[in-house]
């Protein structure tokens, strides 16, 4: 009663934008061409333009900053380590020491590369975050499916694949309300789940998941039945209420994304060179 | 051996409860009346259609309609118009007709200001009204409810039985497996399972009469019925087909005005 | 002695998140040894939050529940003590089921309070027998391998070997069939008057609490709206109707039949009481 109800399936946030509205299907190439920019960027201009960017998919998606920011506050972790290492451990020995601690030596170009990593992983964090912002899960599971169907003649099973993601999605909140059932339920007879060691405490999860396991295929059994009562026969001749198509916006949508990559991928050093031409 | 020699005959429009105890293969048949099982020997034929047929499996069960009793495990989409789109989705309907036939459906549960909203985060009652919204966007003729009401609470059975009452109205041939006998008493038809052989069949009065039959199936008299029969036995004339409070309390208040000994007040009469 | 007490429990689910719920408010009663109490009310009146309050799996956002004087919010409180005198079954009980024998699955309560095999055996076996399942044939059977009411007997004892001076149950006939509801609800009652359990039910059925209970707990909307004597409760039929919930259908005839003008008693509960009720208002013998 108490963990599901935080659950809501996905981080989806059901406001209009026009970046909701994109078919999922540009969204998904948008982000993983992104993914590949971000990474090949190099210098200042480069992480200038990349945020400019970013901020303005964020504006134009009407997801409030402070949200995205507060996604990042898994990764936070990650990052202070990423920083530190990275200062600290790069192996790059020579150049002007900004300061040091101890043993360890900081240089500036350490710094410089220790913060452009991180800057990276934060990127990265927030593009995934505002494709999960501003697509539903039944749209990312459907452009998969569409992005993975041209695959089936290798033998991809991309209506199953779907299939499967749809209905693991959808038994998430369930399956975690009823982990709490049993939980209490033993714990009503005597179990304790946070005492003593590894070990120990692995083994008094036998009581709970046993139950969710077992229950979780009769789950399975039925719901077979229950699709099979429908005419559910596999994606043969299947239709879809809400069928994607490609819009105008998708195609501009795509080539600013693209452009833009292509933009902060070169170096300003390249452009100017182009340019001075 | 879940079902021995069963003969029925169930007709379009009828509104038919079916009971019994556990293992008495009531939910065995029920499935036998959408092609889930086939049977050993014997026939089950559907609208015409017979179920062995593996041709006209898909039209059976496009016709017979089926919901269970577990309100999870039968949601299969993570919002709510997308789970009764399922169906028309495998009859490979065009996408307009779809979206027709879920808002014709939801409407018709009266669930349609639910359309978006997560399956988790209804109730029993309202996943069970999804899960036939969800058979009628098929337009079936036949809809079985296979134990649907047992896991609900007193709100959550009322809303489905209203609910299906209403679509018989329209003309929905609907059957419903319960054990309780309380529901089995608003249908106009109750069939009563035993050991896998129909033990019962006919109107609640006929079903009802006997206390003694009912325990031996493991069923259970309502405790109206059950007291009219214990007063019948002390010599009070009440007619034998009393099965509900009103029944009861009518019958006993009519003998009371006959009785001139009886202590009734001034102004008796309702 | 009252044996759970609360005092304007209050209890509110993921305080200060935007999905703050409130499930309790101010509910003050208190339970005494050898009660059999129902609690009625409608879905989402509070009665699972409330009986997770009395084992301590739940603690009070405000107010005091004390089990036996010790209050479950009392950081040196004893959970695993107040567990073992107040035994909670939960809804669908065989849900819970794990272990690969019956024997094993029931044994699981001693084990956790730490009793040596000797003293397990005991308890495994009275519990089971308790119920009403045969330890010696179906001790080494897979509980997965039992009918549904057979399972449901099987954790209900694995509770019961926790041996309980409570017995707290939320709807223990929900799902079985008319056989099966009468035989498990036989066998609460005689483990209240056999073993002089105290027992408190979660129950939807107003016929099952006028049979079995002899105090009524009602809620509605997270507050008590009534704690009374079963009649006393039965009696304010109209407040109950208003909540959705209804009284058993031998009480409503007899109201009804008041109504009508027929001097019967207005708050027969059993077939009993109401057939000789209304064979005395009509002066038949």
């Amino acid at each position: 009663m108490e963990l599901s109800r935080f659950v809501t399936i996905g981080q989806y946030i059901p406001t209009e934008s026009p970046v909701h509205r994109l078919d999922p299907r540009t969204k998904i190439a948008a982000v993983t061409l992104l993914m590949v920019a971000i990474f090949v960027v190099r210098d200042f201009a480069g992480y200038a333009l990349l945020t400019a960017f970013l901020l303005g998919v964020i504006v134009l998606s009407r997801v409030p900053v402070g949200h995205v920011l507060r996604g990042l506050r898994p990764i936070g972790f990650l990052l202070a380590l990423t920083l530190i290492l990275n200062v600290f451990f790069s192996g790059i020995q020579d150049g002007e020491v900004l300061f040091r601690l101890g043993p360890l030596v900081a240089t500036r170009e350490a710094v410089v590369r220790a913060v452009f990593i991180g800057y990276r992983l934060i990127a990265l964090v927030v593009a995934t975050s505002l494709l999960t912002f501003t697509t539903s899960p039944v749209e990312l599971t459907d452009g998969l499916e569409r992005l993975m169907r041209p695959f089936r003649r290798i033998g991809v099973p991309a209506h199953e694949l779907a299939m499967m993601m749809t209905i693991a999605l959808r038994f998430i909140p369930t399956l975690l309300e009823e982990t709490e059932k049993i939980i209490k339920a033993q714990m009503a007879r005597g179990a304790e789940f946070e005492r003593g060691n590894v070990l120990r405490r692995a083994r008094a999860l036998v009581p709970v998941l046993v139950p969710l396991f077992v229950s979780a295929f009769r789950r399975a059994d039925e719901l077979a039945l229950a699709m099979e009562a429908r005419c559910y026969r596999g994606g043969e001749k299947r239709t879809r209420m809400k069928e994607l198509r490609f819009a105008v916006r998708d195609a501009v949508g795509l080539a600013l994304t693209v452009a833009a990559s292509i933009t902060f991928a070169i170096p300003f050093s390249l452009w100017q060179k182009l340019f001075a031409i | 051996m879940a079902l021995r020699g069963v003969d029925l005959t169930i007709s379009r429009g009828e509104f038919v409860a079916i009971v019994g105890g556990n293992g008495s293969g009531k939910s065995t048949l029920a499935k036998h009346f959408n092609a889930l099982l086939l049977p050993t020997e014997g026939e089950v034929i559907v609208d015409g259609l017979n179920t062995r047929d593996h041709a006209a499996t898909w039209e059976i069960r496009q016709r017979v309609g089926m919901v269970f009793q577990n309100p999870d495990n039968q949601l299969v989409a993570t919002v709510v118009e997308e789970d009764v789109a399922f169906g028309p989705e495998n009859l490979g309907l065009p996408p307009a007709e779809i979206i027709r036939r879920v808002d014709e459906a939801l409407a018709a549960v009266d669930m349609l200001e639910y359309r978006r909203r997560e399956p988790h985060l209804l109730s029993g009652g309202q996943k069970q009204r999804v899960a036939v919204a969800g058979i009628l966007a098929m337009r079936p003729q036949c809809l079985v409810l296979d134990e649907a009401t047992t896991m609900l609470d007193p709100q959550g059975q009322r809303e489905v039985l209203g609910t299906i009452a209403r679509l018989n109205e329209q003309g929905v041939t609907v059957i419903h497996i319960t054990q309780d006998m309380d529901e089995a008493a608003l249908f106009r038809r109750v069939i009563a399972l035993a050991d896998g052989r129909v033990a019962l069949d006919g109107s609640p009065q006929d079903v009802f009469r006997s206390g003694d039959e009912l325990e031996r199936i493991r069923l259970a008299l309502p405790p109206v019925p059950v007291l009219a029969e214990r007063l019948r036995r002390d010599g009070l004339p009440l007619a034998s087909s009393i099965f509900t409070v009103q029944q009861l309390e009518d019958a006993l208040t009519q003998l009371a005005r006959k009785r001139p000994q009886a202590s009734e007040r001034v102004d008796g009469a309702h | 002695m009252a044996l759970i007490e609360c005092e304007n429990l209050s209890h509110v689910y993921l305080k200060g998140s935007p999905m703050e719920t409130v499930a309790l408010t101010g509910v003050t009663l208190s339970i005494d040894t050898g009660e059999f109490v129902g609690i009625l009310g409608p879905t989402g009146s509070g009665k699972s939050t409330l009986i997770q309050h009395f084992n301590a799996l739940l603690r009070p956002t405000s107010g005091v529940v004390r089990v036996a004087g010790v209050a479950t919010n009392d950081p040196k409180a004893d959970l695993r003590a107040i567990r073992r005198r107040v035994g909670l079954v939960f809804q669908y009980p065989e849900h819970q089921l794990f272990e690969e024998t019956v024997y094993e699955d029931v044994a699981f309560g001693p084990r956790n309070l730490g009793l040596d095999e000797e003293g397990v055996r005991e308890r495994v076996d009275d519990a089971l027998r308790s119920v009403g399942i045969d330890g010696s044939k179906f001790g080494q059977r897979s509980p997965f391998s039992l009918s549904g009411g057979e399972m449901r007997r099987v954790a209900i004892a694995g509770v019961l070997a926790m041996s309980p001076q409570v017995l707290v149950l939320d709807e223990p006939a929900a799902g079985l069939d008319p056989q099966g509801k009468v035989e498990i609800l036989n066998r609460i009652r005689d483990l209240h008057t056999s073993r002089h359990l105290t027992v408190i039910l979660i129950t939807h059925s107003m016929d099952d609490a006028a049979q079995l209970t002899r105090r009524l707990i009602v809620l509605n909307k997270g507050r008590l709206a009534m704690d009374g004597s079963v009649r006393e409760v039965f009696a304010r039929a109209e407040e109950l109707r208003g909540m959705g919930l209804g009284v058993p259908a031998i009480t409503e005839l007899v109201q009804r039949l008041r109504r009508r003008g027929l001097s019967v008693r207005a708050d027969a509960l059993t077939q009993d009481e109401a057939q000789r009720t209304i064979k005395e208002a009509l002066a038949w013998n």
